[in-house]
């Protein structure tokens, strides 16, 4: 199963914690592997995000965050490949 | 049950109501009280995500602390919604004690991390916990469920 979830600034914090409680309360033997996908935002993303969400001036700010995920999408393939390669390793 | 209480740092609020859910103080527990707690503004801005075990209580239910900064307000949506997604049988209750945060914890908070006046600091935090503590009570009761 593949889940995604906007964590705001907290990712790491909220990430650790839960990954505790999972441990503490006894997940079952479910494997949970959380990726961290800030490291591909880019410069573009972040002025469209804020244009958009902050501003409210989506037609600025939407194309933006989408010529921001063009760049950064070279990126993105090598972050869900190495998580791919770090599961079949663990195989 | 694991009960997770969780506020900014973890060192005033969800600390204090793990120790009002354990029954090392009362509601009507004073400043003094607070600060002889083991843990009470103890934990640091590192150590958030950790958490903290205060003890078991009456029914031998585990009742943790931690702090979880801006992720305080996500967290238990993330969790409750990740265990249902899962379909993990897991037994916990996360309760979010930053409601009861005051003017007086938040600014008592942030003078306890100098030096020189950490003393002044942390008595206003205690002194703000204080008078919020019938509030962090009915927190604590209602994830008892009572």
């Amino acid at each position: 199963m593949v889940c995604s979830v906007g964590l705001q600034t907290a990712a790491d914090t909220v990430i650790k914690a839960l990954a505790n409680l999972m441990a503490i309360a006894g997940a079952g033997g479910r494997e949970i592997v959380f990726i961290d996908t800030l490291p591909a935002v880019n410069l573009w993303m972040k002025i469209g995000g804020i244009c958009s969400r902050v501003f409210g001036l989506k037609a600025i700010g939407r194309p933006l965050v989408v010529f921001g995920v063009k760049r950064a999408f070279p990126s993105l393939v090598s972050l869900v490949n190495r998580a791919l390669m770090a599961e079949q390793k663990e195989v | 049950m694991v009960y997770f209480y969780h506020c900014y740092r973890g060192a005033h609020l969800s600390i204090t109501a793990a120790a009002l859910h354990l029954g090392k103080i009362t509601v009507r527990s004073g400043v003094k009280e607070l600060l002889a707690l083991q843990y009470f503004d103890i934990l640091q801005p590192e150590d958030m995500g950790t958490p903290v075990l205060a003890g078991y209580d009456r029914d031998n239910n585990p009742v943790y602390f931690v702090g979880l900064g801006r992720g305080s307000k996500i967290f238990a949506r993330f969790a409750d919604s990740l265990v249902r997604q899962l379909g993990l049988d897991i037994q916990y209750k996360s309760v979010d004690c930053l409601p009861c945060l005051n003017i007086f914890t938040r600014v008592g908070g942030f003078l306890a991390r100098f030096r020189g006046i950490g003393v002044l600091g942390r008595r206003l935090a205690a002194w703000g916990v204080a008078k919020n503590l019938d509030r962090l009570h009915s927190l604590v009761l209602q994830a008892q469920g009572r």
